[in-house]
């Protein structure tokens, strides 16, 4: 099972809402995952598999070592979630 | 039997059981596992008193400065932000706020029919800004028509959801150019996104045949960059929260003297007493907004599940970070305008020698201010972006003071902060006062929603 976050700058409403679209675009793709979400100030000490925000936050946590971080400008929209989350795993 | 009734209201009078009754509710309808019911449950009524513990904590934190201020000057300081008022309230009347969440839940179902059935498609989802919306509903009823019970409940869930409904329409005008129809702003700040794109309009010479959006470019990218280290602090809440904070409490104990300070501070030393405020002030946050999470991450998926099955192609309304990314460098720019705007309101408080002064509470000033830099910069670029900011960060001000002193809040000591209550929720205060009857205002509601029918239908019409 796949470890994911999603990460906004309250963890509250935004994460949340980010959170539910990976949650279906994961189950779309039939791949098990546990998704969390949570904001970008306590992600610090997180390690998941996979976390999923903006680009700009992205810039803040910054690429890791074997984490994949996908980042997306639309929290709502599932395709384009489902086809960057595909190539992100396929790449690895 | 009278002991039945009296467990009964005893449930009743408690926020947080209500709170995990709503749930419950909610869950079952999903058809969740029972084991899913129970861990939602028990959160749902764990968050609720994880919320009220930060209210307490959040209200000793800024109390001693407003005291100070007012024991020195002679001034009602006031703190414009949502949790502060929302805490206030709740230690205010807590009897009556244990309708809340009846309250937001009813409000969510009429603004489900209402999208059902009516031209507005739009549905509300940001369910920590329904509950403090639905909160002050309560409190304002209650202020004005002394309403209570089935009344106060019947009011309340019709004004909670002709909001829900009528705001996020508005700002869907604006926002379905650049957004498209996925989603639209869902929040107490609506106006901060229709003022701001009204002056892009202005700014940008906008031309409705021929309409024209900006587009953040390579150069925004790469001022973005430059500010990396400014976007940074930005974007951990917890740390702006803190530093700003410091910088609006210290202040006014430095205002006052280090006499009023030393005896607030008590046996603490008064140097580290300033420094520490806005890390209290921080903690009261962020020990609330944890309740709000874990409260609210079993609403929204109920919300969600009940709206994709009862209306189908709904418009989410949702919070207001959703909107940054479509112009991340108009937000900051936004920010910045509305941090100065603030400024500026409490300068000409201060010069006009109001008696009540409000206090930038910088979480409404640093995400209102998002949102009016990402509406202005779309329809008028840069310049808008931050003028957008600038004016609402003063009319969160001025218009925040007389939505404080006609509600009755002021009479707390707290506040809301979003730019709603200095536009719209001032003038329907106003009507409130004006109205004085509980029946004339349920009628005002219906006019404000037939009025926003016809005006913003056509926005809803699929081309």
């Amino acid at each position: 099972m796949l470890k994911v976050y999603a990460v906004c700058v309250n963890g509250v409403g935004s994460s949340l809402l980010l959170k539910m679209t990976v949650e279906k675009a994961f189950r779309e793709l039939g791949i098990e995952a546990d998704v969390k979400h949570i904001d970008a100030g306590q992600f610090k000490g997180c390690r998941p598999d996979v976390c999923i925000t903006t680009p700009a936050l992205a810039r803040t946590i910054g690429e890791r070592e074997g984490m994949i971080l996908i980042t997306t400008t639309n929290f709502m929209d599932v395709k384009v979630l489902k086809g960057k989350i595909s190539e992100a795993l396929g790449r690895e | 039997m009278a002991m039945i009734t009296n467990v009964f209201k005893t449930i009743a009078g408690q926020i947080e059981l209500v709170m995990g009754i709503v749930v419950l509710i909610g869950l079952l309808l999903q058809k969740k596992k029972p084991i899913d019911v129970v861990m939602g449950v028990v959160k749902a009524v764990v968050g609720v008193m994880i919320l009220k513990q930060g209210s307490t904590l959040l209200q000793a934190a800024y109390k001693p400065v407003m005291e100070m201020l007012k024991a020195t000057f002679g001034v009602t300081g006031i703190i414009t932000e949502n949790y502060s008022g929302m805490a206030a309230i709740n230690t205010a009347i807590p009897e009556l706020v244990a309708i809340v969440p009846t309250v937001m839940l009813f409000g969510f179902l009429i603004n489900i029919l209402l999208a059902r059935f009516g031209p507005l498609k739009v549905v509300f989802l940001t369910a920590h800004t329904m509950l403090a919306f639905a909160t002050l509903t309560v409190w304002l009823a209650n202020w004005f028509f002394g309403v209570e019970g089935t009344q106060l409940l019947i009011v309340c869930s019709l004004f909670c959801g002709v909001f829900w409904t009528v705001m996020p329409a508005w700002t869907y005008r604006y926002s379905k150019a650049f957004a498209g129809n996925g989603f639209t702003l869902g929040h107490i700040s609506g106006m901060a996104a229709v003022i701001s794109s009204r002056i892009g309009m202005l700014l940008g010479h906008y031309d409705a045949k021929n309409p024209r959006l900006f587009e953040e470019g390579e150069e925004d990218e790469e001022a973005n960059g430059r500010f990396h280290s400014l976007t940074r602090l930005f974007n951990d809440s917890t740390v702006v929260t803190c530093l700003l904070m410091t910088i609006v409490l210290g202040g006014g104990c430095l205002l006052a003297g280090r006499e009023a300070i030393q005896e607030a501070a008590g046996a603490t030393n008064w140097v580290v007493f300033t420094i520490e405020l806005g890390a209290s002030f921080t903690v009261g946050i962020v020990v609330l907004l944890a309740g709000v999470r874990m409260m609210i991450a079993e609403l929204v998926p109920a919300f969600k599940g009940i709206s994709d099955k009862l209306v189908p192609g709904a418009v989410p309304s949702v919070d207001m970070p959703v909107f940054y990314p479509l112009a991340p460098f108009a937000s900051v720019l936004g920010f910045l305008g509305a941090f100065l705007g603030e400024f500026v309101g409490f300068f000409v408080l201060l010069a006009t020698g109001s008696a009540t002064l409000m206090i930038p509470g910088i979480i409404a000033t640093f995400f209102d201010g998002g949102i009016a830099g990402v509406f202005g910069f779309k329809y008028g670029g840069r310049r808008a972006a931050f003028f957008g900011g600038l004016v609402v960060g003063i009319v969160q001000i001025l218009g925040g003071v007389l939505f404080t002193t006609m509600s009755g809040l002021g009479t707390l000591g707290a506040t809301y902060g979003n730019t709603d209550f200095g536009t719209t929720m001032m003038l329907l205060t106003a009507v409130m006062k004006a109205v004085g009857n509980v029946w004339f205002f349920v009628a005002v509601l219906a006019v404000i929603y037939g009025l926003a029918c016809v005006l913003l239908r056509r926005y809803f019409v699929e081309e």
